[in-house]
């Protein structure tokens, strides 16, 4: 349905009317779209369709103009975007920015602080020293995706978005541990100082690098010891903290196994350069001068023997978390299609991986 | 992680290779590390790669040995931080602001520190910097940083399905497409908010956490309002509009320093968004719209009232900045003058929606103007709520037409 152009013609007769132009209702200018609501609303994936469905291979423009819109000339350049859309994609990010806005939780009050009560003086410390570790370290994955924010095109937003909710997730994180560490009589311990790792996924100067390192190898790890949390867990509230904690990393870990796994379909050559990157990583992962977390080893001991001073059982249990980590690891990176870092992978970690299943 | 020990005999001292033996001498390696690794299903391969890249015995021992004394050296329990902290859980939970307790609660005026040690806890000497640029508090702080993060997630929303979308009916040609050029320039304008705060929030040191936090809801809430305008301008067979011109943008991406952005967004530019927000609330055409724009409002609210107060932070404790801070927002004014007449769609648009369609669009225009009066009005109560008066004297001269 068209402007009436006898209506405009109209309209600029009125006495005091300003100029008036109206080009922009032009017709052709307004493709039509027919958005539905699907089981779970009106989501990103329901009103990509149409010419606003359509993600090009390329970001062509430096400005904010939104996919789908009519290019202005003479519009002033705000970026210089990363040009590739497989450098940067994954399919899952409007299925997790959509998770991401319905599962979010308030440290406030979603936690029953309640249930923290007093602990042997040992134990508390020991949980003060993982929480002092986890709100250090969580938000480095909120710094990593936020500096990375000004390159993604407004023609890839979905992957701008689904950023945007993991710096909310690592704020949240930050703020969580810290509240658990100054809640119940002892408070923040020993921090380990920046680690060559984790300055190294901040240091990341390619989008995939950087989602490698973060993603599938670091978050990948604190995922799965989030998971293991009821092994550190003294209570309901940390219980709570861990699982919803170790939902929100599924989302991260699961952007990143995703664009990896794009980035390989789409840019093969590129496997070769991106084993670098782990190889890098890896080795500063496992390295001995990273981290001086002594501190969370004692710790993880100490709260996986459960407070019972069988300091046995907690590096039994500690054990089958580096194993666990070591070949969640391995089995994202196969996901991603990346099973051939199986050979080359650090034997810090390598030596802890169950033989490959056939 | 339930199999774990209950599978294999204890080591026999068989099955270690020549080879391998040689290398764990060589290596000083414990062979019974190696026969604890080849119990535990570790191939020779990598237990060759293990000591071939300076895995020390000691390391393979942490990973490999159960049945080892274990000795905790404790160290970390001693460190000088301060203890006996506990929270107090009040009416709104447990809330960052409350575990500002003690000297947990001391922001320094200039943090001194470079590594990502969280406040209060203690680093060892060594560690390195982590290259955030951001150390004095006047550039960032503001007192309601806490309560506000606090609100904006108790106060979140998904467009997805907090939005009535289905009360969206037809709408006459010439309102649906001025509706979507409004929310054309608006999600523009979101995402060069999100292209910019991104950086700031990684420049910001790690003593500032609450800073660090807040910003990540403004982030949020941003890249939420470029969502929801998004999806309400493709909702009701349209869509999008004429790209703005971008003009206002500039000051934006260009801020030099924290608070030349904080100051171009969250005092000048979102006093003028909040103000058009509310307008559309209004003037909604269907519950989706009162939704729609009654939430984002609120989050919008929320950015002003950390913006104001975070100008009256700065120029109390560096008052010399005051003229500084006046630039910047002349700045912002004068491009926002640019946009408004480079943006003939946009200023079509709005008279369109404030007259009620294209034939009301004379009184829409005259409606346009009072309402770019009461957004200057409103504009300079708030800076001089921040502490900057009279600004009306020293307006672009382009912008105090408005007046
Ligand atoms: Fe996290
Ligand atoms: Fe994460």
């Amino acid at each position: 349905m068209a402007i009436d152009q006898a209506v405009i013609d109209e309209l600029r007769k009125e006495p005091g009317m300003p100029d008036i132009d109206l080009s922009w209702l032009r017709e052709e200018d307004a493709p039509g779209i027919v958005a539905k609501m699907g089981k779970r609303g009106l989501t990103l994936d329901q009103i990509n369709t149409g010419v606003y469905g359509e993600v090009p291979e390329t970001a062509t423009h430096g400005t904010t103009r939104s996919r789908g819109s009519i290019p202005r000339a003479g519009v002033l350049r705000t970026a210089y975007f990363v040009p590739e859309k497989s450098d940067i994609w994954a399919d899952n990010a409007t299925l997790i920015y959509e998770e991401a806005a319905q599962r979010q939780w308030s440290s406030a009050t979603d936690i029953p602080w309640e249930t923290v009560q007093p602990l042997p003086d040992i134990v508390e410390e020991a949980i003060c020293q993982i929480c002092t570790f986890l709100t250090e370290v969580e938000f480095i994955a909120g710094d990593a995706p936020g500096q990375w924010l000004k390159q993604i095109s407004p023609d890839h937003y979905e992957v701008a978005l689904y950023l945007i909710s993991q710096v909310m997730d690592e704020a949240r994180h930050l703020d969580v541990f810290r509240k658990r560490a100054l809640v119940n009589g002892c408070g923040l311990l020993e921090a380990a100082g920046a680690t060559r790792g984790l300055r190294n996924v901040l240091d990341s100067k390619d989008f995939t690098e950087m989602s490698a390192l973060m993603h599938v190898l670091a978050e990948g790890f604190v995922q799965t010891m989030f998971r293991t949390g009821e092994f550190i867990a003294q209570n309901e509230a940390e219980k709570m903290i861990f699982r919803l904690c170790a939902q929100d990393e599924s989302r991260h870990v699961g952007f990143g196994v995703m664009h990896l796994r794009y980035v390989l379909e789409h840019a093969p050559e590129r496997r070769e350069e991106i084993h670098h990157y782990l190889d890098r990583a890896e080795q500063l992962f496992g390295h001995p001068t990273d981290g001086g977390s002594s501190g969370l080893q004692e710790a993880l001991l100490i709260t996986m023997s459960g407070g019972t001073g069988d300091l046995d059982k907690g590096a039994e249990i500690a054990m089958a978390l580096n194993k666990k980590q070591a070949n969640e690891y391995m089995h994202r990176l196969e996901v991603a299609g990346l099973g051939d870092r199986r050979e080359r992978m650090n034997p810090a970690f390598g030596m802890l991986l169950d033989p490959p299943k056939n | 992680m339930a199999q774990k020990t209950e599978k294999k005999p204890a080591a026999t001292g068989n099955g270690v290779s020549d080879d391998l033996r040689r290398k764990a001498e060589s290596k000083n390696w414990p062979i019974a590390i190696i026969e604890k690794a080849l119990e535990g299903g570790v191939k020779e391969e990598s237990l060759h790669q293990a000591m071939d890249a300076g895995m020390t015995p000691m390391q393979a021992r942490q990973m490999l040995t159960e049945d080892r004394k274990i000795e905790l050296g404790l160290a970390w329990t001693k460190v000088d931080t301060e203890r006996g902290i506990r929270a107090e859980v009040g009416k709104k939970g447990l809330t960052i602001d409350a575990i500002n307790v003690g000297s947990y609660a001391d922001v320094p005026d200039i943090w001194p520190d470079q590594t990502m040690r969280p406040r209060g806890a203690y680093t060892k000497p060594g560690a390195v910097s982590m290259g955030y640029t951001i150390y004095s508090k006047a550039e960032v702080w503001s007192d309601n940083l806490g309560e506000l993060y606090e609100e904006a997630i108790q106060r979140r929303w998904a467009p997805a399905t907090d939005i009535p979308w289905e009360s969206i009916a037809p709408l006459p040609e010439d309102r649906e497409r001025a509706i979507g050029q409004i929310l054309t320039a608006l999600c523009e304008y979101n995402y060069a908010v999100i292209l910019s705060l991104g950086k700031w929030v990684r420049e910001v040191s790690y003593g500032f956490h609450e800073v660090k936090l807040y910003l990540s809801t403004v982030l949020f809430d941003a890249g939420r309002h470029y969502e929801a305008f998004r999806k309400r301008a493709l909702a009701n067979g349209r869509g999008l509009g004429v790209q703005a011109p971008g003009h206002r943008l500039m000051p934006i991406r260009e801020a030099m320093c924290y608070a030349e952005m904080a100051t171009v967004v969250f005092l000048m530019n979102d006093s003028f968004v909040l103000s058009l927000y509310q307008a559309l609330a209004a003037l909604a055409q269907n519950d989706a719209e009162v939704e729609l724009f009654t939430l984002a409002a609120q989050d919008k609210a929320r950015h002003l009232a950390y913006g104001v107060d975070h100008t009256r932070f700065l120029l109390k404790h560096q008052p010399e900045r005051r003229d500084e801070i006046r630039r910047y927002l002349n700045k912002a004014e004068e491009y926002l003058t640019a946009d408004r007449a480079a943006d003939t769609p946009l200023r079509e648009a709005l008279a369109i929606h404030f007259g009620g369609g294209l034939k009301q669009i004379g009184d829409g225009f005259s409606k346009l103007n009072d309402f770019r009066h009461r957004q200057l009005q409103t504009y300079l109560s708030r800076l001089e709520s921040a502490g900057i008066e009279g600004h009306e004297n020293v307006l672009w001269p382009e912008l105090a037409k408005d007046l």
